[in-house]
């Protein structure tokens, strides 16, 4: 235990200590200096989404749960296959450490590289609305900055089994709608705002 | 070593003192005359040795019964076990009859929970054979826990006690097929002793009831470590966990990902507290990441004497590619080739210690703007005009974020407090940008480490309104990062707030009510422990719902950044968290 708050007072213990077998009473100020541990050893989790209304910890399964006073995290796709990566930051056992995402394949995504005109270049604020297979998903574009760490602004759609998307949305950050229908998946879209065609992108991997 | 922290994680203590530490030890101790309260009496000194007693109760029991229960379980040997269980013990578990099963990607969640499949009384060796049972699945070589969740002292007769735990019991491993396989149960126990001697002795355990057991097995690992591989792992940023204990900090660098030269592939940028730079580009040719800042026309040192570490791309110039704020420098991206300074710095001032920053275009122009969040000014820790100095109930202690608005010729105008975007001073950590409403104009939540969170509601006209108050989502948790997407599937965003949380803090909140206190101060208690939160609206940015406890996404630990993104692919999107505050030394407790 620590002792309570103030970064001058010192307090006797009111009980009992097994300083034998580690328990320890310190001025929470000497304890980085001490050595002393504080939520410690705590493992980052990963909770997936079952339905909307409850999660799955699949924390020890992802090899994700690094103990290492983790800080930030940046989510990306790092190797180009269009699934989500982890770039983990943290202060203890490594400053960046690299999470590549091997989830067992089935699923189809999209990454849509949105380009504003009247709108801020890359598109930052823009909603898209893809429907497929009868389900609707929206996702808006930024860039994520959970804890100082900025993750890329990058719209990456998954759409589960779909193997196409029927209708695309796009609500520019101006306001402006613009609607594709029929896309494909598992390729990178560009589209220009203003455009009435997308462009397929070829994929680049680093595997 | 920044203080502030230590001080909220000491609230959580402060239960055992809070009230005689501010009425007292602050007046004895501090030069200057503070203003205390009249009739300010804070947490009885029986409450206090209570607490204490529960604390000290739990970390012998955690330490000398959890420890050998583990162990021994680990070797699948009842006969072990017995020697834990009082002679009259009696067991309660669940029937294993139809088991409630969820799958998830490649993971097959079994649950078996008195609540749906009843229970069944058991012995001491009934009760063995049981727990053995629920976790042959686990490799032997695994790791297990065992934690006392809450405690109460119940019964002190003949200088026997008795106290009543709930406890979670964790196990988890990897098999030789490379399938991660973890067990938890969930349940509550009586313990008997008579002194810590008999603690130390272990056979301490006169009942357990098993709540819940559940099974997570996976076919597969869902992620792979690559950093080695990629060059990551070369980095020369110091490490708390390999530095001298004077070089400990609580923050070390923040980061920043983008393709900056358009080549498909992410690219990093990196700046440290130690005045270290970085950027790393992603060479196709060896399959790593290298450090390009020199060739990029930055060199790896920087200077700031304002403590500005800074790491952000925006694209300024709304040429297409991204420019960069490294440090506290604004870069123009020459085509992906080189940085050049940008003159005046493109008129910003950052600031002591800029927490991070984020981008959006928030007056719809076209162009890109940047809020920068801030703890708290370079001598925020003084003791000013006698007042104390700051803490965590303060909204008024800390240092003023800046909210920059892009003029389109090269510069910035500071705009935050014109537009009403200030987030009070209450000591920021992290903000998303997010469409809360169904206007286009992005909104604003911020984690404030201090008082409470803001929900910035665009108003479309370059000003914002903040309705945390009115909708619900600005409880005071002392807040430190925040995520948003649609976890519903409903088309509105939830907002995902990581929070302080520990372990000891919600044994001592379950013991301790709002009388115990002066007015106010409870709250902030169960703030410090709050964990993390889910804010869910279906539209309407004043009336928010609070859903972390249902989601099961609320017990992270003390945590830092979340954020969310679909990883399996099914069109859900799901959640990465990262949590842990200073660790270090694994042979060690936790304090």
């Amino acid at each position: 235990m620590s002792q309570p708050l103030d970064r001058t007072c010192k307090i006797e213990p009111l009980g009992k200590i097994d300083s034998a077998a580690g328990e320890f009473w310190t001025h929470p100020f000497a304890m980085p200096q001490q050595r002393d541990n504080l939520s410690a050893f705590e493992t980052n989790r990963l909770f997936l989404n079952v339905d909307g209304t409850r999660f799955l910890d699949a924390s020890f399964a992802s090899q994700a749960s690094i103990d290492s006073d983790s800080r930030s995290v940046m989510v990306g796709d790092f190797d180009g296959d269009l699934a989500p990566d982890l770039l983990v930051g943290s202060v203890g056992g490594g400053p960046l450490r690299l999470f590549l995402n091997q989830f067992p394949e089935g699923n189809h995504r999209v990454e849509l590289r949105l380009r504003g005109v009247a709108s801020n270049h890359r598109a930052i604020g823009a909603r898209a609305i893809a429907e497929a297979n009868g389900k609707t998903i929206v996702r808006d574009l930024f860039a994520p900055n959970g804890f100082m760490g900025q993750g890329p602004a990058r719209l990456n759609i998954a759409v589960g089994t779909a193997d196409r998307i029927d209708k695309l949305t796009i609500r520019w950050p101006t306001g402006k709608r613009q609607v594709f229908e029929d896309l494909p998946v598992d390729c990178a879209i560009k589209i220009v705002e203003g455009a009435e065609e997308f462009e397929l992108l070829a994929p680049v991997t680093s595997e | 070593m920044k203080q502030h922290r230590v001080l909220i994680l000491t609230l959580l203590i402060l239960c055992a003192g809070a009230g005689w530490w501010q009425s007292r030890q602050w007046r004895r101790l501090s030069p200057l005359k503070v203003d205390i309260p009249t009739g300010f009496t804070g947490l009885g000194e029986a409450k206090q040795k209570e607490i204490w007693d529960a604390e000290h109760v739990t970390f012998e029991i955690e330490t000398h019964v959890g420890r050998k229960l583990v162990a021994e379980l680990q070797k699948r040997s009842t006969d072990q076990l017995a020697g834990f269980f009082h002679a009259g013990f009696s067991g309660v578990v669940p029937q294993r009859t139809s088991a409630t099963t969820v799958e998830k990607s490649s993971i097959t969640e079994t649950t078996y929970a008195v609540g749906t499949t009843g229970s069944t009384n058991v012995d001491a060796d009934g009760f063995s054979r049981f727990l053995i049972e629920g976790i042959h699945a686990v490799p032997e070589n695994g790791n297990g826990r065992f934690r006392v969740l809450q405690i109460a002292h119940v019964v002190d007769e003949d200088s026997v006690d008795t106290w009543q735990l709930n406890v979670l019991l964790t196990f988890s491993g990897t098999n030789s097929a490379g399938e991660p396989i973890t067990y938890m149960s969930n349940g509550s126990m009586r313990c008997r002793f008579s002194d810590d001697d008999d603690i130390v002795a272990g056979r301490i355990i006169e009942s357990w009831r098993i709540d819940s057991e559940t099974v997570r097995s996976g076919r597969q690992a869902l992620m792979h470590e690559a950093t080695s591989r990629v060059g990551l792992d070369r980095l020369p940023i110091t490490d708390n966990w390999t530095c001298r204990s004077e070089m400990v900090r609580q923050y070390r660098f923040q980061t920043a990902v983008e393709d900056f030269n358009s080549d498909g592939f992410l690219d990093i940028a990196l700046a440290t507290a130690d005045q270290q730079r970085f950027v790393l580009q992603w060479n196709s040719q060896v399959g790593q990441y290298e450090d390009v800042a020199e060739t990029l026309g930055l060199s790896n040192a920087f200077q700031t004497d304002r403590r500005a570490y800074l790491a952000c791309w925006i694209d300024f110039d709304n040429d297409g590619d991204v420019d960069l704020i490294l440090g506290e420098s604004l870069f123009r991206n020459v085509e992906g080739k080189s940085f050049e300074p940008v003159a005046n710095n493109g008129g910003l001032r950052f600031a002591f210690n800029p927490m991070g920053c984020v981008v959006a275009d928030y007056d719809g122009d076209g162009l890109l703007d940047l809020y920068v969040l801030y703890q708290r000014d370079k001598n925020g820790d003084a003791i000013r005009d006698g007042k104390p100095p700051a803490w965590v109930g303060d909204d008024d202690t800390g240092a003023v974020n800046q909210l920059w608005r892009n003029r389109g010729d090269g510069t910035f105008i500071e705009m935050a407090r014109f537009a009403k975007a200030t987030s009070g001073k209450r000591h920021s950590f992290a903000a998303t940008w997010l469409h809360a409403n169904d206007d286009h104009y992005p909104d604003l939540y911020v984690a404030n480490d201090f008082a409470r969170n803001s929900l910035l509601i665009n108003q479309g006209d370059g000003s914002f309104e903040d309705v945390a108050d009115d909708s619900g989502v600005g409880d005071f948790a002392t807040s430190m990062g925040v995520a948003s997407g649609d976890i519903n599937g409903d088309g509105v965003p939830e907002i995902y707030v990581a929070n302080m949380y520990s372990k000891m803090g919600r044994r001592i909140i379950s013991q301790v009510s709002a009388p115990d206190y002066p007015a106010g101060i409870y709250e902030q208690l169960v703030g410090s422990c709050a964990g993390n939160r889910m804010y869910s609206t279906q539209g309407d940015v004043r009336q928010f719902q609070e859903l972390s406890e249902q989601l099961g996404v609320n017990a992270v630990g003390w945590a830092y950044a979340p954020a969310v993104a679909d990883f399996d692919g099914d069109g859900l999107l799901d959640l990465y968290a990262t949590t842990g505050f200073l660790s270090f030394n694994r042979h060690k407790p936790d304090g």
